[in-house]
C-alpha cells in the first residue's frame, strides 16, 4: 500500500520537476498537456492509476498534495490500495484549479481585446434593455389576453356549474320555503289589512295615475293639432299672399276658470 | 330757489281690488284643431243615433208583427235626422257650456266676438248655419281670425288654449 502512495506522490513530484517546461495555458482555458507525462492511451505502469486522467500542469498544487498524502499514510497506515473521498478531494482540487485558470486565462484575454467606446457600450446596454423590455410587454400582452379569456370562459363555466347543481338548488329551495314563502304571505297580509284599513289611499293613488295618463295624452293631442294648425296657417298664408299673421285679441277672463 | 320736498301721496280711500283677472293671450283655433273636434262630436252624434236606430229595431222585433211598419220608417227618418241631431247637439252644448265634448277634448272654446259667452240666439244660428251649410266651414282657412261662415254670421269665434311654444 505505501508502494502505490508513494507511486502516487512521485509521479506528482515528477509532475513537479517538470513545471518549467509546461506550456502557456490554452486561451480557451482548457488544460494544456504536458510532455513530462505519459498520455492518456499510454500503458501504465501501476494498475491504480491506469485509470486516472492525465495529470495537468499544476506543479505547486502538485507538491502540496503529495507532501499531504504521504503525511497522511504515514499518520494512518493500513489504507489500502481502494479508491476513496481522499481521492475525490483532491480531484476536485485539480478541478477548481483547472477553473480558474481558465477564468483568468479569459479575464485576460477579455482585457488584451480592443475595448468600445463607454457611450457605445452604453447605446449598445440601452438597446439590448430596450428590446427586453419591448418582448417583455409583447409577451405580456398576449398573456394577459389570453388569460382574461381563460378566465372569463372559467368563470362562466364555474358559475353554470355552481348554478346547475343540484346542491343549490335544494339549498336555495329550501331557503325559499323557509323565509321567503313566509314573508311574502306576511306582507301580503299587511297589505291587504292597510289596503281595507284605509282605502283612500291607493284609491288617490289610481286616481292620479289615470289622470296623469289622460292628461299626458290629451296634451299631446292638443300639441299636435297645434303643429297642424300651424302648418295649415303657413301654407294657406304662402297661396292667398297674406302678409302676416295679425295679433289675436287678448280675452279677459277669470283666474279661476278653466280655459280645458 | 327753493326745494319742495316730495311728500308721498296718500290715496283718499283705499283701493278696492278688484275681481282678479287675467289677460290671456288667446289663439285662434286653427282648421286642424277644429276640424278634429268637428270628427269627435259627428262620431258622438253618429253613435248616438245608430245606437237609438238598432235600440228602435230591437224594440219593434221583441215586439211583434204589429209595430214592424213603424220600423220601416222609424229607422229611415231617425237616420236621416241625424243632420237635426248634429244642430240640436250643437246648440245644446254652446249655449249651455260653450263647448262640445270634442271642442274641450282639443281645448277649444266658442265666444262671442266681444269675448263673452255665448246666447242662446247665437248658438241656435251657429248650429243652423253649420248643419244647413258645412262647406262654408272652409272660410276660415282664408279668414284672419279663423272664422267661418257660421262664425260670421252668428258674430263668434272659436278659441283654443295658450300652448306653450305657439
Amino acid at each position: 500500500m505505501a508502494d502505490g502512495a508513494n507511486r502516487r506522490t512521485n509521479g506528482h513530484c515528477g509532475h513537479m520537476t517538470t513545471s518549467d517546461q509546461t506550456p502557456a495555458p490554452d486561451p480557451t482555458g482548457a488544460p494544456a498537456p504536458t510532455d513530462a507525462f505519459p498520455p492518456s492511451d499510454a500503458p501504465p505502469s501501476d494498475a491504480p492509476l491506469s485509470d486516472a486522467p492525465p495529470p495537468s500542469g499544476h506543479p505547486v498544487t502538485s507538491v502540496v498534495v503529495g507532501a499531504a498524502a504521504t503525511a497522511w499514510d504515514r499518520l494512518a497506515p493500513g489504507r489500502g490500495d481502494r479508491i476513496g473521498l481522499r481521492e475525490v478531494a483532491v480531484g476536485a482540487v485539480f478541478e477548481m484549479e483547472d477553473a480558474a485558470a481558465g477564468l483568468l486565462a479569459r479575464v485576460r484575454r477579455s482585457r488584451s481585446r480592443p475595448r468600445p467606446r463607454a457611450v457605445v457600450r452604453l447605446v449598445v446596454l440601452a438597446d439590448q434593455a430596450r428590446e427586453g423590455v419591448a418582448r417583455l410587454a409583447a409577451r405580456g400582452v398576449v398573456e394577459q389576453s389570453v388569460g382574461r379569456r381563460r378566465a372569463a370562459v372559467a368563470l362562466d363555466s364555474l358559475m353554470a356549474a355552481v348554478a346547475n347543481a343540484p346542491v343549490v338548488e335544494r339549498v336555495v329551495d329550501a331557503q325559499v320555503d323557509r323565509l321567503l314563502q313566509p314573508l311574502m304571505a306576511q306582507i301580503l297580509d299587511d297589505v291587504l289589512a292597510q289596503l281595507e284599513n284605509e282605502p283612500e289611499r291607493v284609491q288617490a293613488l289610481i286616481r292620479g295615475q289615470r289622470d296623469s295618463m289622460i292628461s299626458e295624452l290629451v296634451g299631446r293631442l292638443r300639441q299636435t293639432a297645434a303643429a297642424g294648425d300651424t302648418t295649415v296657417d303657413r301654407l294657406a298664408a304662402r297661396l292667398i299672399r297674406r302678409a302676416a299673421e295679425p295679433e289675436p285679441a287678448a280675452a279677459p277672463e277669470p283666474a279661476a276658470s278653466t280655459s280645458g | 330757489m327753493t326745494t319742495v320736498p316730495a311728500t308721498p301721496t296718500v290715496p283718499a280711500t283705499p283701493t278696492v281690488p278688484a275681481t282678479p283677472t287675467v289677460a290671456r293671450r288667446v289663439e285662434y283655433a286653427g282648421v286642424v284643431s277644429r276640424t278634429a273636434a268637428f270628427m269627435v262630436d259627428v262620431v258622438v252624434v253618429a253613435a248616438v243615433a245608430l245606437g237609438t236606430a238598432a235600440v228602435v229595431q230591437l224594440v219593434v222585433t221583441v215586439v211583434g208583427y204589429r209595430w214592424r211598419g213603424l220600423a220601416d220608417w222609424a229607422v229611415p227618418v231617425l237616420l236621416a235626422a241625424v243632420p237635426v241631431l248634429f244642430a240640436l247637439y250643437n246648440f245644446a252644448f254652446w249655449w249651455l257650456t260653450g263647448r262640445t265634448p270634442g271642442m274641450a277634448l282639443f281645448g277649444l272654446r266658442v265666444t262671442s266676438t266681444a269675448g263673452r259667452p255665448l246666447g242662446w240666439i247665437a248658438a241656435l244660428i251657429r248650429a243652423l248655419i253649420l248643419a244647413c251649410f258645412p262647406i262654408g266651414a272652409l272660410w276660415c282657412l282664408v279668414d284672419r281670425r279663423h272664422q267661418a261662415v257660421h262664425d260670421k254670421l252668428a258674430r263668434t269665434l272659436v278659441v283654443g288654449p295658450a300652448l306653450p311654444g305657439r
